[in-house]
Order: structure tokens, then sequence, then C-alpha cells
């Protein structure tokens, strides 16, 4: 996994995409450029990043916040 | 290191932000190592959390035991008491250029935590971190009390 690229790249994702898995936990491609694999349980991710080919431990672990507004990393309505 | 705020869509208009529709946080990728194994997981830098905070569920995975495990608690903006319990792991932080590695005491608490809290025990007490707003990126730069190992790389590291 090259950071550099993931870094660059991870900026560059389109936010419209990004928002259809508002509420999701996301898993990133190794190098930023795509989602690997969403769900709304976390712990399935690793199981659904291997189904698509990928290492779980390549794959950056994101949540995507359901509403407006975060405290605390808790969605707040 | 120098990492770039994440942008995040938002639902609606944000008053705060003259009704902009992204919200910038400083958030990296923090690797989280465990028996079984190691993960990358999002964390905010927060100084207004006391200690560093992962979500339970990621305990589980990386096969760190928590049982016996010293407890913690905390108040969530406006919410009630939270339960957590510490565990000793290592942490890793790069941007590729560099790298940083470093053991701490961190807190996994049973909360549906978006990203992890990067907070002052464990994580921030070791850099001296610049928040650029107006460049949406943070530098942080190791200090006196960094306990761990710094790597720089002359090709791009993981």
């Amino acid at each position: 996994m090259n950071m550099r690229d993931y870094l660059k790249n991870r900026v560059a994702f389109p936010l419209e995409e990004l928002a259809k898995h508002r509420g999701e936990w996301v898993a990133w491609s190794p190098d930023g450029t795509r989602l690997v694999a969403s769900s709304r349980d976390p712990e399935a991710l690793d199981d659904l990043v291997r189904a698509a080919g990928e290492n779980p431990e390549d794959c950056p672990i994101e949540g995507i916040p359901d509403t407006d507004c975060v405290l605390g990393g808790l969605n707040v309505s | 290191m120098i990492f770039p705020y994440l942008s995040l869509p938002t639902k609606g208009p944000i008053p705060s932000l003259g009704g902009a529709t992204v919200r910038y946080r400083p958030i990296v990728s923090c690797r989280v190592f465990g028996p079984l194994g190691s993960r990358l997981y999002d964390g905010c830098l927060d100084c207004a959390s006391d200690d560093t905070i992962f979500p339970l569920w990621l305990a589980r995975r990386l096969g760190i035991d928590l049982t016996g495990a010293p407890q913690g608690q905390a108040q969530p903006v406006g919410g009630m008491n939270v339960p957590y319990s510490y565990a000793t792991v290592t942490l890793r932080l790069t941007d590729g250029l560099e790298t940083c590695e470093w053991q701490a005491a961190v807190g996994f608490a049973d909360l549906p935590l978006r990203w992890a809290l990067l907070g002052n025990a464990g994580f921030l007490d070791f850099f001296d971190t610049e928040l650029r707003g107006a460049r949406r990126e943070v530098q942080m730069t190791l200090n006196r009390l960094f306990p761990g190992q710094r790597t720089f790389h002359a090709t791009p590291a993981p």
C-alpha cells in the first residue's frame, strides 16, 4: 500500500459517490481510488473486502455520518 | 507528517459554514495492531477527548483481549456516561514519507463511532499538531514525549 497515493486519491474521490453511503462504514481500496466494500455493520466489512479480492489489512475503514453534524465521533441529529 | 483534511458530504446546507454542503475534518488513518493482525481505521484528531478511543468491534476483530482490562468512563457531549476498556496496543501513523509507531494505552468503547477519537493520552500528547484550516491540512511533528520509533522513507511506506 502506498500511503502517498492513498492520501492524494482519497481527497479527490467524488463526494456524490460517498454521499450514497451515509450511515455506513466503508473500506477503501489501498490506493484510495474506489470503495471496496460498504456495510451498516462494520464487523461485516472484513468478509466483504476479502470477497472483493482485497486484504482487509490494506483497506482503510471509515464511517460515513448520516447526519450533518458529528460531535465526538457520534452522529448528532 | 502532513495529512489533508478529509471531506465528507452533508445532507443539506450548513448554516455555520455559510450554506456549504461539505464538512472538512482532520481525520487520519491510524493502523492498530492486535494479536490477529492490524487494521487501518480512520480517526479524528480530537483535543477535546482525554483518551484515545476505538470501537469495541475493532478489538474483537484484532483479537485484543479485554478480559479484566482496566475500565474508563467518559461522558460524550450531552450524553450518558460511556464505559470503555483500556488495552495497550501498537499504533502506526504514516504519511508515506515518515512513519511513527508507538505503544499506547487506548480505550475500546461499545459505541457506533464513525471514526476513532484520537485524543490527548496515547496520541496527541506525542505530537505538536498544527491545524491549518485555510489549507485544509494538518501538520503533525513528533515531540519529546513520543515513546516509539520514527522512520523516514526514501520510497513510499505502507
